[in-house]
């Protein structure tokens, strides 16, 4: 072989081995994650074809990929979000750069004005709504602050640059996926790299105004979605402004969502809940002054006095910088605001102060990191297993190099396929065999293991239950009875643990009400756990199996033990 | 220009290693710490074969050495992944962090 040619495939090969081996880490998709690590197991077999080990590189990929295949097979039955369409949503919906496939990147923090376009020469103090966002330009403000939407410093409005009020005498240029990105020039789009286009003029002003229902402050003039959050559109009722916030009086929020606020009745956009009147005080959105606040890495709006999950991700609430909050009530709606900021990528646009201390996405460095890992499945630790990574590689590179290996300048003779067959088959076959069976073993037992819990198919009055440990009522009186604080049902002679929590149990209190009242009603309890006492049936905690009508326990069963606890899987 | 030798392939083994080393570190995922091993167990397959491919190419035992590897890590991840399934029914999540403790 060309010895270029051998060069490029060992490269190439080798290059898509480690690429996707370290895709594997850091996708956030285990779906992904699956296929990448296939991707490295095929590349490797090519090397070994390189390596004139061929029936090594029919095995891998027979072994090793279809392996691969049968645990994804798994995690599409296990996973809740086998192929990442969760994560990735809420990656499109937080604007996160990188590629679609390996998905864990931190945003890099841009530097204040590091990319700005033209100079915008400071406009002369316009009077009335003059200030805007960079990136939204339909928020429009009579002084300076920040945007609602993203948290960046307004700027003064250019004399052209409202999109709603003044058709462009310019040509303006915007994303036909982000229609809030306007450019004087063509160019990407910011957002999502899509080429921009001409706008078309803003001619319908005068017509139904579509507003989203989260984010009120969206306003266009036709159908489409929410470039915040992807929801449909809908019109706005009489094209009020958004930005009349009820400062007292009575709002509308959700129970399960407080900061869910509407001025009227409605339903809640999180979980569909009719929305309830609440007096709000002065200032509902006024961050507290002390205390700490907690917010979700993913969901800045989400904000909590104590720590917790986010009602919209689930993920952990981390203590919110103090530059985070959504833009401090002054010119917020009178629903929670989103602060979640647009991003403005590589050719971002007056990037000032705040959006460069907080980084790409509003949030700061912190949260971003945060959401990093725990989008990518990773622990808090993942930096110094990198590390350690790393160090690992380091070393094990420089032993192999520096060491004089004596190198052989023959090749394999003969057939090296037949001659590794030969072997395997006169020699090694038994040892082959023997975890060939292991593989089955494995399979079978995962197969076994996943299945339900199979149910004993003795009938319930055939097999009254084993009862060691059922002196609900026979013993009651007698001696101590312990029982769990948490789980009155179990009971128990003497000391030891609750076997749902673990709790210790602690003495019964004299003549407990659930001794008393099983001897009367019907009582269900497991076959495999008599001291699973219920009064209706069900499952039994412990194993799932269940309950079955015990009747009328009586106490000689109590002291007749069985020899065995058969049945057990 | 030479062919490749030895040293291409154990850096690549050797980068290998490293990824499946910070992957074990750093996952919480039992399946995905499983799978980090897998790219260990290769990486240690990738540099035994380069070895003997430029130091013993006549001797045919390790690659049937290599190929009781591959078996091994088969054997691995399917154990591995019935103790996952079953941790999963148990305890509702494959997280290694929630299963710290035996006893339930």
């Amino acid at each position: 072989m060309n010895e270029f040619i051998a060069w490029a495939l060992v490269a190439a090969l080798g290059g898509i081995a480690v690429w996707a081996a370290a895709g594997m880490l850091v996708t956030m998709s285990m779906y992904r994650a699956g296929l990448a690590l296939m991707t490295s197991f095929i590349a490797l077999a090519g090397l070994f074809v390189l390596l004139d080990a061929d029936l090594l590189a029919a095995i891998q990929v027979m072994m090793n990929v279809g392996g691969m295949m049968v645990m994804m097979l798994f995690m599409v039955m296990f996973m809740l979000d086998p192929g990442g369409e969760m994560m990735w949503d809420m990656k499109r919906k937080m604007h996160l750069p990188g590629p679609g496939a390996f998905s864990m990147s931190m945003p890099p923090p841009l530097p204040p004005d590091a990319q700005a376009p033209a100079p915008r020469p400071a406009a002369p103090a316009p009077a009335a709504h003059s200030w805007t966002c960079p990136m939204h330009p339909e928020i429009r403000r009579d002084g300076p602050g920040q945007c609602p939407l993203c948290g960046m410093d307004l700027v003064p409005a250019e004399a052209d640059a409202p999109p709603v009020t003044a058709p462009a005498t310019v040509a303006v240029y915007t994303c036909p996926m982000h229609p809030e990105i306007r450019r004087d020039q063509p160019g990407p789009c910011p957002l999502c790299g899509m080429d921009l286009v001409p706008a078309a003029t803003d001619t319908a002003a005068t017509g139904t105004v579509y507003t989203c229902p989260m984010h009120p402050e969206i306003r266009r003039d036709g159908p489409g979605p929410c470039p915040l959050c992807g929801m449909d559109l809908v019109p706005a009722e009489a094209a009020a402004p958004p930005a009349t916030a009820p400062a007292t009086g009575t709002v509308y929020t959700c129970p399960m969502h407080p900061e869910i606020r509407r001025d009227g009745p409605g339903q809640c956009p999180l979980c569909g809940m009719d929305l309830v009147p609440v007096e709000v005080e002065a200032a509902p959105e006024t961050p507290p002054a002390t205390g700490t606040i907690y917010t979700c890495p993913m969901h800045p709006e989400i904000r909590r006095d104590g720590l917790g999950q986010c009602p919209l991700c689930g993920m952990d609430l981390v203590p919110a910088e103090a530059d985070v909050p959504p833009a401090s009530g002054k010119d917020t709606g009178a629903h929670s605001t989103h602060a979640m900021a647009k991003p403005t990528g590589r050719t971002a646009v007056a990037y000032t102060g705040h959006a460069a201390a907080t980084g790409h996405t509003g949030l700061t460095p912190r949260q971003n990191y945060v959401m990093m890992v725990d989008m990518a499945m990773s622990t808090a630790q993942l930096p110094w297993a990198l590390v350690l990574g790393a160090a690992s590689a380091l070393a094990l590179g420089l032993l192999v190099w520096i060491t004089p290996w004596p190198l052989a300048t023959i090749a394999p003779p003969g057939d090296a396929t037949s001659a590794v067959g030969e072997l395997l088959l006169s020699r090694y076959m038994i040892g082959f065999e023997g975890a060939a069976f292991l593989i089955l073993a494995g399979i079978v037992g995962a197969v076994i293991f996943g299945l339900p819990v199979a149910r004993p198919s003795a009938p319930p009055s055939v097999a009254p239950p084993p009862a060691q440990a059922v002196p609900i009522p026979a013993t009651a009186g007698a001696g101590a009875v312990y029982t769990c604080p948490m789980h009155p049902e179990i009971r128990r002679d003497g000391p030891g643990q609750c076997p749902l929590c673990g709790m210790d149990l602690v003495p019964a209190e004299a003549a407990p009400a659930p001794a008393t009242a099983r001897t009367t009603a019907t009582v269900y309890t497991c076959p495999m756990h008599p001291e699973i006492r219920r009064d209706d049936p069900g499952q039994c905690p412990i194993c799932g199996m269940d309950l079955v009508p015990e009747e009328a326990t009586p106490p000689a069963a109590v002291v007749a033990d069985p020899p065995n606890h058969g049945g057990h899987l | 220009m030479t062919p490749p030798g030895l040293v291409p392939y154990l850096l690549i083994g050797a980068l290998l290693f490293g990824i499946g080393v910070a992957g074990v570190l750093s996952q919480r995922n039992a399946l995905m710490i499983l799978m980090s091993v897998e790219i260990i167990l290769n990486a240690a397959l990738l540099t035994l074969i380069a070895f003997w491919r430029f130091v013993a190419p006549a001797n045919y035992d390790a690659q049937v050495f290599a190929i009781i590897i591959v078996t091994i890590g088969a054997v691995e991840m399917a154990a591995g992944l019935g103790l996952v399934l079953l941790v999963f029914r148990q305890r509702g999540s494959s997280n290694v962090d929630e299963t710290s403790e035996l006893k339930d």
